[in-house]
């Protein structure tokens, strides 16, 4: 009975990274059935702006993902595979990666961890957005969890609830990302991004008809230019985009890594924006409709305990088919915005703050577009004609 | 006068009134046909502020407000600076009337909107501060480079209120922006 109820439900874990896949190659090795995914863990990115015991928060990681029965390949041969092909970046995986560790390793996806906020001081705040990547031909995102905690944000009756120190809430926080990921893992649905956040729209839109175009299916973030005093906001920014709109479902989502990947390879800058030639050949290269990116003006974390973040940034979609801006926006705003009794609603990061926000961009975004279709056989794989839901060169 | 000396109430209802009825200082090409104009494009702005982002900000803001009207279709600015690299602008924030015209014929653009952030950031008095925005915006058609509009405006700033009663901060800076926006472009629409 346990083995019997164990087969299925690795069935369903299996069925889910080669079903939210959609783009998986045919030729892609299929996992073995009654097999649970074997999954390897990549460093901790540190997003923060500033130093961050990334070990020591990778190890916990990974203990919080074996005690939630998730199945990792050894640490070892995930790093001697990076090291002999000299690759340093893991903040997200290229097609070449995903192949390497696929073959030499047997990883069917790879989990990469960024760390977006890291205060190991009172009032204590961690922010993490952590991604689950399949290993096939064509990467793509399987499950993407985002949070942004602090210690204050529950203090409860006379603060008793108030989180004393960095490892508990580092702990609570890898163990919701751990149980999450395992939970859709055996359950496939939706996870909604940043629970604790609410979702902010932004304060001006320019949305053309075009975006609700059932055809425009697929769509690559490119990291923000940053023009905040915050190091590394605009790879922030778009991580924080990228959850909601895998969390829609009505959109496919190219892995940033193999964004990344072409942008080096054609050595396409993004200094002054990207040109709607650079644009175009990026679209071409990732045989995708859109390409969303923009412009990060504010990124500041609250001050001490009393203060409130704030996040200011303009974000655009082009058009791969006709090259025009689709959608353009700005938004800005304070973690303290619309509170006025007792902190109630008060967001304590900019990273919640950022993610509220892109939520409610992504909401304005996608309405109105229908969910995307996942035919799968009996066995709960998508077939491998789903290859064609990805949209041909035009 | 006499009258006025002896009526301070009314010679502060004189001088709010002569304030409210205040022209704003756009100016209007009478025979430029605005419908014609379908796409624009924003180049980037001149900033005279000592912020040094002031102008990518205004010009962030207010373009995406033009683009929020659905009445033009704004350029991306990555494809502006492009435009500006093969036409080899020495400075994009002032082109000169047959750049207008080379630029308006590479985007095949309608419009080229030049502009000038005067200031942009907190003033303070004596027991006040706020934030403050100030901006001038010129169109000129792409046919010939001429100036078709003008207009400018200044938002923010420390009020009345707030110097009574010793008040700071005012609004945040972006909505400050947003209002000075706001203001230009009923100007140009009016």
């Amino acid at each position: 009975m346990t083995s019997s109820s164990s087969s299925s439900s690795s069935a369903l874990a299996l069925g889910l990274l080669a079903a939210l896949s959609l783009g998986a190659c045919r030729a892609a090795r299929p996992p073995e059935r009654g097999a649970p995914p074997r999954l390897a863990l990549f460093p901790v990115q540190n997003l923060t702006g500033g130093a961050a015991p990334v070990k020591e928060i990778t190890a916990a990681l990974r203990a919080q993902f074996l005690t939630s029965g998730i199945v990792l390949v050894p640490d070892e041969n995930v790093m001697r595979t990076l090291a002999a092909r000299r690759i340093r970046y893991t903040g997200g995986i290229d097609r070449e990666t995903a192949a390497a560790l696929r073959e030499e390793v047997g990883a069917d996806g790879v989990i990469i961890p960024s760390l977006e906020i890291y205060l190991p001081e009172a009032p204590y705040r961690i922010a993490m957005t952590t991604r689950l990547v399949t290993t096939d031909a064509d990467p793509a995102i399987g499950w993407i969890g985002s949070l942004a905690r602090s210690g204050i944000d529950a203090p409860g009756l006379l603060a008793m609830d108030v989180v004393r120190s960095m490892e508990l809430l580092r702990d609570e926080a890898l163990a919701q990302t751990a149980v999450s990921l395992a939970s859709a893992l055996q359950n496939p649905r939706p996870v909604t991004p940043c629970p604790e956040a609410g979702e902010v729209p932004p304060r001006r839109i320019f949305q053309s008809p075009l975006l609700s175009d059932p055809a425009r299916r697929t769509v690559a973030v490119l990291p923000f230019l940053n023009d905040s005093g915050r190091r590394d906001a605009g790879e922030v920014m778009a991580l924080r985009f990228l959850a909601p709109l895998v969390a829609s479902g009505t959109i496919q989502v190219v892995e940033p890594g193999v964004v990344r990947g072409e942008l080096l390879t054609h050595r396409l800058g993004a200094s002054g924006g990207v040109s709607l030639d650079d644009a175009r050949v990026v679209l071409e290269l990732l045989r995708a409709d859109l390409i969303l990116s923009g412009t990060v003006r504010r990124f500041e974390d609250a001050a001490g305990l009393s203060g409130a973040p704030t996040v200011e940034f303009g974000a655009w979609v082009l058009d791969r088919e006709t090259a025009q801006l689709v959608w353009s926006s700005t938004t800005s705003g304070a973690g303290d915005d619309g509170v006025y009794f007792f902190g109630i609603g008060r967001v304590s990061t900019a990273s919640a703050l950022a993610c509220a926000m892109a939520k409610g961009a992504v909401g304005l975004m996608l309405q109105g577009r229908a969910p995307l279709t996942i035919p799968r056989n009996s066995a709960g794989f998508a077939p491998a004609s789903d290859a064609s839901a990805r949209s041909a060169p035009r | 006068m006499r009258l006025l000396r002896r009526s301070p109430f009314l010679l502060a209802l004189l001088l709010a009134l002569a304030a409210g009825c205040a022209q704003s200082r756009a100016y209007h090409d009478k025979n430029m046909d605005f419908g014609a104009i379908r796409t624009v494009v924003v180049m980037p702005f001149w900033n005279l502020s000592a912020s040094q982002q002031a102008a990518d900000r205004v010009r962030d803001v207010f373009a995406n407000a033009l683009l929020a009207t659905n009445a033009v279709y704004v350029v991306p600015t990555g494809e502006v600076a492009r435009a500006a690299t093969r036409i080899g602008l020495a400075t994009a924030s002032s082109p000169s009337a047959e750049e207008v015209v080379k630029i308006g014929a590479m985007l095949k653009a309608d419009a080229v909107i030049t502009g000038v952030v005067k200031e942009y950031g907190e003033v303070r008095t004596s027991s006040a501060a706020s934030n403050v925005v100030s901006v001038s915006i010129q169109m000129h058609e792409t046919g010939t480079g001429k100036v078709i509009w003008s207009g400018t405006s200044t938002k923010g700033g420390v009020t009345w209120g707030a110097r009574l009663l010793g008040t700071g901060g005012g609004e945040p800076m972006n909505l400050v922006t947003e209002q000075a926006v706001d203001d230009l472009l009923i100007q140009l629409f009016q």
